[in-house]
């Protein structure tokens, strides 16, 4: 399930479904004990869902629970684009969308950015052995790609100015040629009534889209302006004569006709005739197509990648044009339940720190885990940062490795673990965990710690941290850590060997292995208790009215999988 | 190693397999490492490294013996590796960093190298000024009295 062995993975309660059904009447007491009592299992195909990194995982602190990425909420704080870091206000959303209108644009070929530059003919090299020839060339400027080298010279596109690039992107088609727009087939009919309507060949979908808008607006309308129907979309004016009439309209008329603004669409409605209207017939001659594919071979076309960044569905890499980048977001995270801001960016683009930030990490103890006897050799300082990577485990025989676990509350904390004897699964590994219960100490200061290490040296004294690895003792003891030892006794891999049932009385699936089936996965229980000062509210009752920082006891349990290795074959 | 090359300090020129030529007026950048054993060295066909001129192997990047050429006015980005025997054409070819060229490929002219393995004819004839640029940045690394050449010393 990782890739790379050791590790350990926390449950998050979200999935646990014996909170939900202890909230009303249970008709199956047996139903509910048995969800307390049944371990947890890493295998079922529901866990994988549920399981997070430690790093992954926030923490709220009104609930005092551990909260993953799929129960929280996260509601948006700022939109910027990527490339310029310039924030987007997110009333500029709706109206020019999600992209990025300030020149950033993707090259086609490789989606990197691409950068405004002249394009240099041969002849300036000669200029540039001049002296001092800070020259303002006005000569025509192009994108291009950083990464790639793509420019979009190839696609015929030039500028004359390096600014403003998205209001002269549109105006031109691949080529140089300017682009046929809505407005100008209207300025064009008006010089000439008499024009015939663009031929199909050159109506690209832009054209197209408006030309079909405003037909079916104005059909929607009734096409019957002498009564008063506005087209749709336009705002009501209220000073325009038409917009009096309608409303006196609303006054006298009404058991008459009900009102001329309730007619809707009219009962008869035709369709978009010519490109005029929208209708764009589609191109099947597609001769000239195949022929260009048939010269141009493989490369001339577009991969699927490249289609589909592209507003325009293009065949061929001279009809590829550049998008604009798309606008990222910066979230904040709220947990569903009591909802408290768990985790808050900055407001500033550029800053990456965080106003509020409630992570896992500052609140359960930090679990490692390594072999008590590793057999991969230390990697030497040029190779890092390569795990080493140890052995397959090799069946039947007892494996040992130390827990450590790392505090980070500032109190002393009580840590109990519990796994199973037997591994779930179809190859079940015995597991002991030698000292299941004992506390960890807090994260003090280093300063603090040395100041005070008169009193605490016989603190300890009871408890005999051994350095070997016996039953009922911690390994080892640090300032804020305690590492006890995790025997592990992995079994023969073979299917043959597997009794006829499962303990739950269904037939043993007798197939081949699965994949990360020989990965040894130890499921514990982990249960902290410690003591917090809790703040209460002004509004407790007078008992605690005096002081307002009572310790109480709070604990916190949750699953976590620890991830041994793999377990040899043969 | 030809006239007018500019090698930056901690690049590393192995010639067990097979003598190296470098052209003229090329820029090898630190750490760069030319000449390194082909992991296959059965199929490894034997002769060095030859590098063309106007050059520029940028930081990291590792090009391995066996016959290997790169061609005239091409850059090997940084951290890419050049496989055994690999022929990279003239002309402004680039290996965009961190990319990887099997042992044998041929790279005609004016490619590039890009994503996984991805090539595509690079149309900007942009190489006349490359050069320019290439033995101005050559001009100024020479005029820095602090750093004495020393060709005897490398041989």
């Amino acid at each position: 399930m990782a890739l790379s062995t050791p590790y350990t993975y926390i449950q998050c309660p979200c999935s646990d479904q014996s909170s939900l059904g202890n909230d009303g009447q249970s008709h199956d007491q047996d139903a509910i004990d048995d969800d307390n009592e049944r371990t947890f299992d890493p295998r079922a195909p529901r866990s994988n869902y549920s399981l997070y990194p430690l790093e992954y995982l926030l923490y709220c602190e009104d609930c005092q629970q551990i909260r993953c990425p799929r129960c929280v909420s996260e509601e948006i704080v700022t939109y910027y684009c990527p490339n310029c870091l310039f924030e987007v206000p997110s009333s500029n959303l709706r109206s020019e969308g999600n992209r990025c209108t300030r020149s950033c644009y993707q090259c086609p070929v490789c989606t990197g950015p691409v950068q405004v530059g002249e394009i240099a003919t041969d002849s300036e090299s000669n200029l540039l052995t001049a002296e001092n020839a800070p020259s303002t060339q006005h000569g025509p400027y192009a994108l291009f790609c950083q990464y790639c080298n793509w420019s979009s010279s190839e696609i015929g596109l030039e500028f004359d100015r390096p600014s403003g690039i998205p209001s002269q992107l549109a105006k031109l088609k691949n080529g140089g040629e300017p682009r046929i727009t809505a407005r100008d087939v209207k300025e064009r009919r008006k010089e000439n009534p008499d024009m015939p309507p663009v031929p199909d060949e050159l109506v690209d979908t832009e054209l197209q889209f408006s030309s079909l808008k405003s037909f079916y607006q104005s059909q929607l309308s009734g096409a019957s302006s002498a009564i008063g129907g506005l087209p749709l979309g336009e705002g009501m004016g209220f000073s325009s004569p038409a917009a009096l009439s309608r409303i006196m309209s609303l006054y006298t008329t009404g058991r008459g006709q009900q009102g001329k603004m309730q007619q809707g669409p009219p009962d008869v409605m035709r369709e978009a005739l010519t490109t005029d209207d929208g209708l764009k017939l589609a191109q099947l001659d597609e001769a000239a197509a195949v022929k260009k594919l048939l010269s141009g071979g493989w490369e001339e076309t577009v991969s699927k990648e490249q289609r589909l960044a592209q507003l325009e569905p293009p065949r061929f890499q001279d009809q590829l044009r550049p998008t604009q980048c798309v606008l990222r977001t910066k979230r904040s995270k709220r947990c569903t339940v009591c909802r408290h801001i768990i985790s808050k960016p900055e407001n500033k683009v550029a800053s990456t720190r965080f106003k509020i930030r409630l992570v896992a990490k500052s609140y359960i103890p930090r679990i490692t885990i390594q072999p008590l006897r590793p057999t991969a050799g230390v990697v030497p300082v040029g190779a890092r940062p390569e795990h080493p990577q140890e052995a397959p485990l090799k069946p039947l025989q007892p494996y040992q490795y130390i827990l450590k676990f790392r505090n980070p509350l500032f109190e002393n904390i009580k840590v109990t673990l519990a796994t199973p004897n037997n591994t779930p699964g179809r190859f079940s590994s015995k597991v002991t965990l030698l000292c299941p219960q004992f506390e960890v100490d807090a994260n003090t200061d280093m300063w603090d710690d040395a100041l005070r290490d008169d009193g605490r040296e016989k603190k300890r004294l009871g408890e005999e941290t051994s350095g070997q690895a016996e039953a009922g003792k911690i390994y080892e003891r640090g300032r804020n850590w305690v590492s006890i030892i995790l025997e592990v006794i992995p079994p023969f891999l073979r299917v043959e060997n597997l009794p006829s049932k499962t303990p739950s009385g269904e037939e043993m699936y007798r197939g081949p292995l699965r994949e990360d089936e020989d990965i040894l996965e130890i499921p514990m229980f982990v249960r902290m208790e410690w003591e917090a000062e809790a703040h209460h509210d002004m509004g407790m009752g007078s008992a605690a009215g005096r002081d307002k920082e009572v310790s109480e006891k709070r604990e916190l349990a949750y699953w976590c999988v620890l991830g041994v290795g793999r377990i040899s074959h043969g | 190693m030809q006239a007018e090359t500019v090698i930056h300090p901690r690049a590393r020129f192995e010639s067990n397999m097979g003598s190296i030529l470098i052209g003229r007026r090329c820029v090898i950048h630190e750490r760069a490492h030319l000449g390194i054993e082909p992991k296959d060295t059965a199929n490894a066909s034997s002769g060095g490294v030859t590098v063309g001129d106007y050059v520029i192997v940028e930081v990291g990047a590792q090009i391995e013996a066996g016959g290997t050429e790169i061609g005239e006015g091409s850059v090997i980005q940084v951290g890419s590796r050049i496989g055994s025997g690999a022929k990279i054409g003239k002309q402004n070819c680039t290996v965009t960093p961190r990319s990887t060229i099997a042992p044998g490929e041929i790279l005609p002219d004016q490619t590039v190298v890009y994503s996984n393995g991805k090539r595509r004819t690079d149309k900007r004839r942009i190489l006349e000024a490359r050069k320019a640029g290439l033995l101005r940045q050559i001009n100024v690394v020479r005029s820095m009295k602090m750093i004495r050449s020393d060709p005897d010393r490398f041989g």
